[in-house]
């Protein structure tokens, strides 16, 4: 028979194995037909929005670039709370290469666009995202308590996007995992067979745990 | 008026009459200041005028609903009744005397409406519902005599010993020009296919034992073809010819015996 048959729907004609779940089929398939544009839709915002920050960063990148590599080395010290340690791991150089630079030792146009790229990537986090307080511990502060990452690899790995939308509070911790590695369980996992503790020299140490 | 090509019968089991014609989404036709215009031009036969419920989806701010649903027109002795959407207008009588006169009343509706704002017509539905009661009737088999033998085929099936109680079929007939026929059919103890309780008055409310002929005449636009323009005539035309299987299947589905009963014998 026809899909629907004539006159079904104004009330005269009742089709008892048919009425009702023709009606709830209808139902549910203009909501799905609803859940199936909003899922587009966030796709489609979410490519944009990663497309523009990029574009923002980018554009940030070219106006920071014009002042001393020097100059902002020292801001990334001084204004941001950077340690030297952080600073290289997230321009993914050397910290010897981060201390030449600081005596002036002259960079590579990549490295120097790098350095001006962290700076301005910091000020973004300061503008757009005031929720997230000192930037530098931020950055080292693990993802989740079952991971090792933290927002600085994902910065050395490129991806600032998700790092925008986890300083946003877009993504659960454990989305921005899974984007970063799906199998980021075992590559990024916490072992809990090893913990670190002080040392007798009151270094830290890392130690077998005592399950016992 | 025109008369009859065909034998009415006094006492047809006839319970409702539906046409039904799909159309492309009209806004000139979403809402009720729209639809009023329309029943301003039918209501010296249609006065009353009551919202058709309709399935809606909310979208958006709380209390914002996305259209209005159609409006239902009827007469007086609520047997004849119209409804008008953005997506359909439908005609249904549960007092029909002859096709004739239901085609004119189709032309006097179809007349009133906003035909240049009207993008064309998907689909036209003709659906003829009989619901035959004959007293002492209780089981499918005893139909034997009333209606064609072959419409009762299954109840042949032997059963050890076991008694039909209740009997279904749908056949679907294709013609030319997409044109094509559903025809239900069964016996069964009890219930009705035509809402006694609906916005219209039946002709009966029993419901007994009956015997189903349920007739749905349609023609749809095939998919490849190009939507014909909304043409007072054409649709006429097309549910003309959508009629005459109707009767003829009808006609073939009953016997003599039961003719009778429907030409003597009040309801």
């Amino acid at each position: 028979m026809s899909p629907e048959g004539t006159g079904t729907g104004t009330g005269m004609i009742t089709e008892p194995p048919k009425a009702p779940a023709t009606a709830y089929d209808g139902l549910a398939r203009q909501v799905g037909e609803v859940r199936d544009v909003v899922h587009i839709t966030k796709q489609d915002a979410e490519g944009l929005h990663e497309q523009l920050q990029g574009r923002a960063l980018d554009s940030r990148t070219a106006a920071v670039a014009q002042r001393e590599p020097a100059e902002l080395l020292d801001d990334l010290s001084s204004e941001w709370g950077l340690s030297w340690t952080l600073a290289a791991k997230l321009l993914g150089v050397s910290q010897t290469s981060v201390r030449k630079w600081r005596r002036n030792e002259s960079l590579t146009p990549e490295n120097r666009r790098g350095v001006a790229r962290l700076v301005a990537f910091l000020e973004m986090l300061r503008s757009d995202y005031p929720a997230v307080c000192d930037q530098a511990s931020w950055l080292e502060m693990r993802i989740s308590e079952e991971s090792t990452l933290t927002p600085a690899d994902l910065y050395a790995m490129d991806r600032c996007e998700l790092l925008f939308d986890l300083a946003a509070l877009r993504c659960p911790p454990h989305e921005v995992l899974y984007a970063v590695d799906p199998d980021w369980r075992a590559s990024y996992g916490v072992d809990d067979r090893f913990a670190v503790v002080k040392g007798p020299d009151g270094l830290p140490s890392i130690v077998m745990r005592d399950n016992s | 008026m025109t008369l009859p090509q065909t034998e009415v019968y006094p006492n047809a089991p006839l319970e409702v009459v539906a046409f039904e014609l799909r159309i492309p989404y009209a806004l000139s036709l979403a809402d009720r200041a729209a639809q009023a215009q329309v029943w301003e031009k039918i209501k010296e036969r249609l006065p009353i005028t009551q919202p058709q419920p309709a399935l809606q989806v909310t979208l958006g701010a709380p209390g914002m609903v996305q259209s209005q649903g159609p409006l239902r027109m009827s007469d007086r002795a609520r047997t004849l009744g119209v409804v008008v959407g953005p997506e359909l207008v439908s005609i249904e009588s549960t007092h029909y005397r002859c096709f004739e006169e239901f085609r004119d009343f189709l032309l006097y509706v179809l007349s009133a409406m906003p035909a240049d704002e009207i993008a064309g017509f998907s689909r036209i539905g003709l659906r003829y519902i009989n619901e035959i009661r004959v007293p002492d009737i209780a089981f499918p088999a005893q139909w034997d005599g009333l209606v064609a033998s072959y419409l009762l085929g299954a109840t042949e099936i032997p059963a050890d010993g076991l008694t039909s109680r209740r009997l279904g079929g749908e056949v679907e007939y294709g013609g030319a020009d997409g044109l094509r026929v559903v025809m239900r059919y069964g016996a069964s103890a009890e219930g009705r296919i035509v809402n006694a309780e609906g916005p219209l008055r039946t002709p009966t409310s029993e419901s007994g034992p009956s015997f189903l002929i349920d007739l749905d005449s349609y023609w749809e636009n095939a998919p490849d073809d190009d939507l014909p323009v909304f043409s007072t005539e054409a649709i006429v035309e097309k549910t003309s010819r959508l009629r005459a299987p109707i009767h003829n299947l009808f006609e073939a589905a009953i016997t003599d015996q039961l003719r009778d009963i429907f030409r003597k014998e009040p309801r």
